[in-house]
């Protein structure tokens, strides 16, 4: 009898909770006949969010997560100055020339940390070696403090690295800050037995920061303010960035004024074409070179004026192929002395340079391949 | 005489590879209905109909192996309405296969819809992936997205025929 | 004979438990079903259910007409030539979720038609009215969340 009473509670609640199984709700089934495109105009909200405005515009050309390229510039000529005490566009009085090829590695990383619509919080790093290769010399000239610098390059090249870090940070629908951070390690060291070993307190720190808006999807600007190495030496300017997309998406900028500025035309959402130019640099310690002057900064700034293809490979990996000319900006060599502390020169510092160098003008190539992001 | 065994492995592993070649075959599924009931209104609507798989029975009949198997695509696709009726209502129609363990796969797409026909056959995608991971379920879904031009008391109802190719191993 | 309908009972019983526990699951997971709208408001998205999974599709555009064509939008940068014929309204954007636990909906792709991109895509429900969308490659770290908010016809 308490068998019999238990089993059939035990099926009432079987039937009770079960059979909705069965009735698994398959929306499209239920509800068809029920669509009706104009209905969804008038909506009210149940949820609440707010509304941020987006770090990207439409077209810009992709963001890397990865990239990892390869660079050439063809033949150099650099003329120098011998050691001593000179002010920018003194002459230079007994330069000896010699030539060479730059060529080297390019790895650059930025990850995100946080990606919201609230806020965009990326670190990167970045390691560029620039290898020298002298076209060989006639071995009865006389000797020149342009030795020195040759033997100190060729031995162990160039070595840029960087961490950095940037927050996109907007305010509301359509305006935002923008703020990067940079430290660099840069100078003539390397990886391997023989090379120089890296001193941390050469580090070199860079920043910007940059109010915006953005009024609507085809356009972004911003202004602000940069203190930066790319001139090869620590300088402040204003800058000012200006990201546009025509009406019929074809066509736009891509301007952070004054390190880079570029036409952009795109073809498909696969393949685009930038124009334009980039000024790299940045201040490069030189260890083990016999200049007798102390803590020898080479200050290098080239300013790059080219064009851009880039094209999806598959999925999300790009490649992008570069070519144009290097014009030579800056490649003068300081001495920070006993202090070792960097100084601010500006446009009118009269703090003078222990070397002049001139670099001609060459042209250059650059390849890499580069894990783009949504 | 190391040489000689050398050159008849070498012989022995060109004629091993060469000994298989790639044939195909044609599965046809004619009879999917896919429904959903009017009243339907202006816009974007969805029917659809879930399917048993007949790519056992077919391999069986047909005396593939399953594991012979290379590649699947849909070469064709064909709706067609009642004979009395024609598909002027819709302006445009995309049918999509899916199921549980597969993500959906478009498969084909027609924009505009022809008028005064009740049978077209549509353009199938370019890029059919895992096709054959889709045909290897027990149970798939078949789900067509049509925009209708203007309110109807109708119902969706299309018989489709999809043709698929099946590419298989074969030994010489 | 007692003993075997007790364990007859004890089946029954045991059914009724894991029947009532899907019918749970089921009325949580289908909480993503309705419409709901991503935080740029450009358009509406609504999410149903086709077997087990949970689709999305465009049901309305704030800016349905493309200015170039003066026609409704299409999928024109579709990767597959053949697609870009499918009218941007009634597109399935969001594919193949699965409801796991803790108010998350995975293993589902998000379509871009700005750029032809399909990405991996977890949903989050933060509140019954606000989900989390989060489109991503290869891992959830390299990705981008975005909110949405439930929105009702009136």
């Amino acid at each position: 009898m308490v068998l019999k009473s238990l089993g059939k509670l035990i099926l009432f609640l079987f039937l009770s909770f079960s059979v909705p199984i069965y009735a698994q709700i398959d929306t499209t089934k239920s509800q068809e006949g029920e669509e009706d495109y104009s209905i969804y105009e008038n909506v009210e909200s149940e949820g609440k969010i707010r509304v941020y405005c987006n770090p990207k515009i439409f077209d810009l050309s992709p963001n890397r997560f990865i990239s990892v390229g390869y660079d050439y510039i063809v033949k150099s000529n650099l003329e120098s100055t011998q050691k001593g005490a000179y002010l920018n566009g003194d002459q230079f009085n007994n330069p000896r020339t010699t030539s060479f090829v730059n060529h080297g590695l390019r790895i650059n990383a930025n990850l995100p940390v946080i990606s919201k619509a609230k806020i965009l919080w990326q670190i990167g790093g970045a390691y560029n070696k620039i290898n020298f290769n002298e076209t060989q010399k006639d071995p009865n000239l006389a000797s020149h403090d342009q030795d020195e610098l040759m033997r100190s390059l060729n031995q162990s090249g160039l070595t840029n690295s960087n961490l950095n870090t940037t927050v996109f940070k907007p305010l509301n629908e359509k305006r935002f800050i923008i703020f990067q951070g940079m430290g660099e390690l840069n100078g003539n060291f390397g990886f391997s037995k023989n090379s120089n070993s890296p001193n941390l307190n050469t580090i070199k720190t860079s920043m910007s920061a940059l109010y915006g808006k953005r009024p609507h999807d085809r356009l972004q600007w911003a202004v602000g303010l940069t203190r930066t190495y790319r001139g090869g030496e620590l300088n402040y300017f204003p800058v000012i960035m200006y990201n546009y997309t025509s009406v019929n998406r074809k066509w736009g900028t891509e301007i952070l004024f004054p390190g880079r500025a570029s036409y952009r035309r795109k073809f498909n959402s696969r393949s685009i074409l930038l124009a334009g130019y980039e000024l790299e640099g940045s201040s490069y310690r030189l260890y083990n070179t016999n200049f007798i002057n102390k803590n020898i900064e080479l200050r290098r700034s080239e300013l790059r004026l080219r064009l851009d293809y880039q094209r999806q490979l598959k999925g999300f990996v790009w490649v992008s192929i570069q070519a144009g000319m290097r014009y030579n900006v800056n490649y003068n060599i300081d001495s920070l002395g006993n202090s070792n502390k960097d100084f601010f020169r500006g446009f009118v510092g009269t703090q003078k340079y222990v070397m002049l160098n001139n670099l001609s003008l060459a042209p250059y190539f650059n390849v890499s391949l580069n894990l783009v992001s949504p | 005489m190391k040489q000689y065994s050398l050159i008849i492995l070498f012989l022995s592993f060109v004629f091993l590879s060469c000994n298989n070649k790639t044939s195909e075959t044609v599965l046809t599924i004619d009879s999917l209905s896919i429904f959903a009931e009017g009243d339907l209104y202006e816009g974007s609507n969805t029917a659809q109909c879930e399917f048993a798989s007949p790519l056992n029975a077919f391999l069986k009949e047909q005396s593939i192996s399953i594991k012979n198997l290379e590649s699947a695509t849909v070469s064709e696709c064909e709706l067609s309405v009642a004979d009395s009726t024609n598909l002027n209502v819709y302006s445009s129609i995309s049918v999509q296969l899916t199921s549980e363990k597969e993500g959906m796969k478009n498969i084909a797409v027609l924009n505009p819809v022809p008028q005064n026909v009740n049978k077209v056959s549509i353009k199938t995608a370019e890029n059919q992936e895992n096709i054959l991971e889709l045909l290897k379920q027990n149970k798939i879904f078949a789900v067509a997205d049509v925009n209708i031009k203007k309110d109807t008391a109708m119902n969706i109802d299309l018989k489709c025929k999809m043709k698929f190719k099946l590419k298989y191993k074969t030994k010489l | 004979m007692k003993m075997i309908k007790l364990f007859k009972l004890l089946i029954i019983a045991f059914m009724a438990i894991v029947g009532f526990g899907f019918t749970q699951q089921d009325t949580k997971a289908d909480r993503l079903i309705g419409i709901w709208e991503p935080s740029n408001g450009k358009s509406r998205v609504k999410i149903e259910k086709i077997g087990t999974k949970y689709y999305g599709k465009i049901v309305w555009l704030k800016e349905p007409i493309d200015p170039t064509t003066k026609k409704p939008k299409l999928d024109k940068n579709n990767a597959d030539e053949s697609m870009r014929n499918l009218p941007l309204k009634g597109y399935r954007i969001l594919k193949d979720f699965n409801y796991t636990e803790n108010d998350e909906w995975s293993d589902g792709t998000i379509y871009d038609p700005e750029n032809g991109t399909v990405y991996s895509c977890v949903i989050n429900m933060k509140e019954n009215s606000v989900i989390s969308i989060r489109g991503y490659i290869g891992v959830k770290a390299l990705g981008r969340t975005d909110s949405w908010k439930k929105v009702i016809v009136k």
